[in-house]
């Protein structure tokens, strides 16, 4: 069984479509869903969770229906939104006894434990906690009742850089029990690059890509020279390039090229602005 | 749903002391008026009824209302947190006024029990009435659109007794509670009855809005 799947999801607006979506997360592994702003990628996730209705398609996560089991779902999932709205007034341990109430399977020692490994003061009120303590909050609420599924939506665009490694670093732990898995969006590419077993590009509510890390890199390489060194390479090994005052970067193709091409491994970030290029086309 | 009723008890004791005070103010004005002017006993319930609308505000200003959606709490069980709110508020004043009522009776020298269950019948049903048209505005379409419909009911109940007061003698007096107690006793059961059948038929009538105001 599957974490996550989404068969021909469609959900129209008037001035947006996200156009019949297929994505499959299998259990165990964490998936990056990267876009522009307005690409569709909090779309989906809304669409997953139930919060908005869907137009056409299927979702099932964790075996069930997302539109006739939603309360289930959220039971099983934990999730992370870019935005934590709690009452302003209540401090973290006030979440916590709200959520023991909330969730079945809270457990209130993991939580006191993500508090203290977050550094988060029990008894300020959620008003005087900066924007990333705020976050942190939500993570800590997310990953304290034995959820099967983390979805987060653009969760740590917000946070400081250190704080950004440590939390991701949390998600990758998160799935060492292999009946765990992640869904998080992004477009913060480089966050992604790092933990993800599968990367999902979406364009203008278009699915571009989806495939496993570790193919795409074995697809693709990044490559530097001058223009001359360039085109003296096999056209069809050119996927995507641009000129810098330095020279020529690339991507190119592994399969098409010789092994005496010295190709450095692919950067995540130039392959999104390259499949975002030849969508436009 | 004892997860979100802690949240509403943590929202009230933080941010509604104002209101729940103004409501203790009007209690006591209705408890020493009582007899003299119906529209101060019937105060207190229209007010207890509209205090959900603090917390919903409250709700909407911290993003609440949004945040909850992706916790395992129903719709249903999110309208139904600021339903109870209201119900239990409104019991509490019913049950004071007629702990008061019986008292002045009983200092008076007779305790009309029909003319109690006719004032906590009539005030349930005020408060029923007014909770149960507002809350529905409020939660399709947020407090601040939801607060016209409140001013206008507000306005029109305010309005409406004080122009029936100057007109009509809307006491209970002798001769009605006479006249009805020996020939249609169950009159005065009515309201009792009616005020839960408005106050829950609004509630599945706010559930039905809620859901469509985020889909």
């Amino acid at each position: 069984m599957n974490a996550l799947e989404l068969k021909k999801v469609t959900k129209k607006y008037k001035d947006f479509t996200l156009d019949a979506l297929d994505l499959t997360l299998p259990k165990g592994c964490i998936m990056g869903l990267v876009g522009e702003n307005g690409a569709g990628k909090s779309t989906t996730i809304k669409l997953i969770l139930d919060l908005i209705a869907l137009d056409e398609g299927e979702i099932s996560v964790m075996g069930l229906d997302s539109r006739r089991d939603s309360t289930k779902i959220k039971e099983l999932c934990g999730i992370v939104p870019d935005e934590i709205g709690f009452p302003q007034g209540m401090n973290a341990l006030q979440v916590g006894k709200v959520m023991k109430h909330t969730y079945q399977n809270w457990d209130d020692g993991a939580y006191k434990e993500y508090l203290a490994r977050f550094g988060l003061p029990e008894k300020k009120t959620f008003k005087e906690y900066s924007k990333g303590m705020k976050m942190k909050l939500g993570i800590a609420v997310a990953l304290s009742h034995d959820a099967k599924l983390l979805i987060l939506d653009e969760a740590t665009s917000g946070l400081d850089p250190v704080v950004r490694d440590e939390v991701v670093g949390l998600f990758g732990e998160f799935t060492r029990d292999e009946e765990r898995s992640v869904l998080i969006s992004s477009h913060i590419v480089s966050d992604l690059e790092k933990i993800c077993d599968y990367i999902a590009f979406i364009h203008d509510g278009k699915l571009l890509l989806c495939e496993e890390k570790d193919a795409l890199l074995a697809k693709y390489g990044c490559w530097q020279g001058s223009r001359a060194q360039m085109e003296a390479l096999p056209e069809r090994a050119v996927c995507h390039f641009k000129e810098t005052p330095y020279g020529v970067e690339a991507i190119l193709l592994r399969d098409a090229l010789s092994e005496d091409v010295a190709i450095a491994p692919l950067n995540m970030e130039e392959l999104f602005l390259f499949k975002i290029k030849e969508a436009k086309k | 749903m004892k997860g979100i009723l802690l949240k509403e008890l943590y929202l009230l004791k933080k941010h509604c002391g104002i209101p729940l005070f103004c409501l203790l103010l009007f209690l006591v004005m209705a408890g020493g008026t009582m007899g003299e002017q119906s529209f101060m006993v019937f105060f207190p319930f229209m007010y207890a009824s509209i205090i959900p609308v603090t917390p919903l505000s409250y709700d909407e200003m911290h993003k609440w209302d949004e945040y909850a959606r992706i916790f395992p709490y129903t719709p249903a069980k999110l309208v139904l947190s600021k339903y109870l709110v209201g119900g239990v508020l409104q019991i509490a004043v019913t049950l004071i006024l007629l702990i008061i009522s019986a008292v002045k009776m009983a200092m008076a020298g007779e305790v009309q029990v029909l003319k109690l269950v006719a004032m906590a019948g009539l005030g349930l049903l005020i408060g029923a009435a007014f909770g149960g048209f507002n809350l529905p505005f409020m939660f399709r379409f947020g407090v601040s659109k939801g607060r016209i419909a409140y001013y206008a009911t507000l306005a029109l109940s305010v309005g409406g007794c004080l122009v029936a007061s100057a007109f009509f003698d809307v006491s209970f007096s002798p001769e009605i509670v006479r006249m009805l107690s020996v020939g249609m006793p169950v009159l005065w059961l009515i309201p009792l009855f009616l005020a839960p059948l408005l106050y829950v038929g609004s509630y599945y009538l706010s559930v039905a809005l809620y859901k469509k105001r985020y889909r």
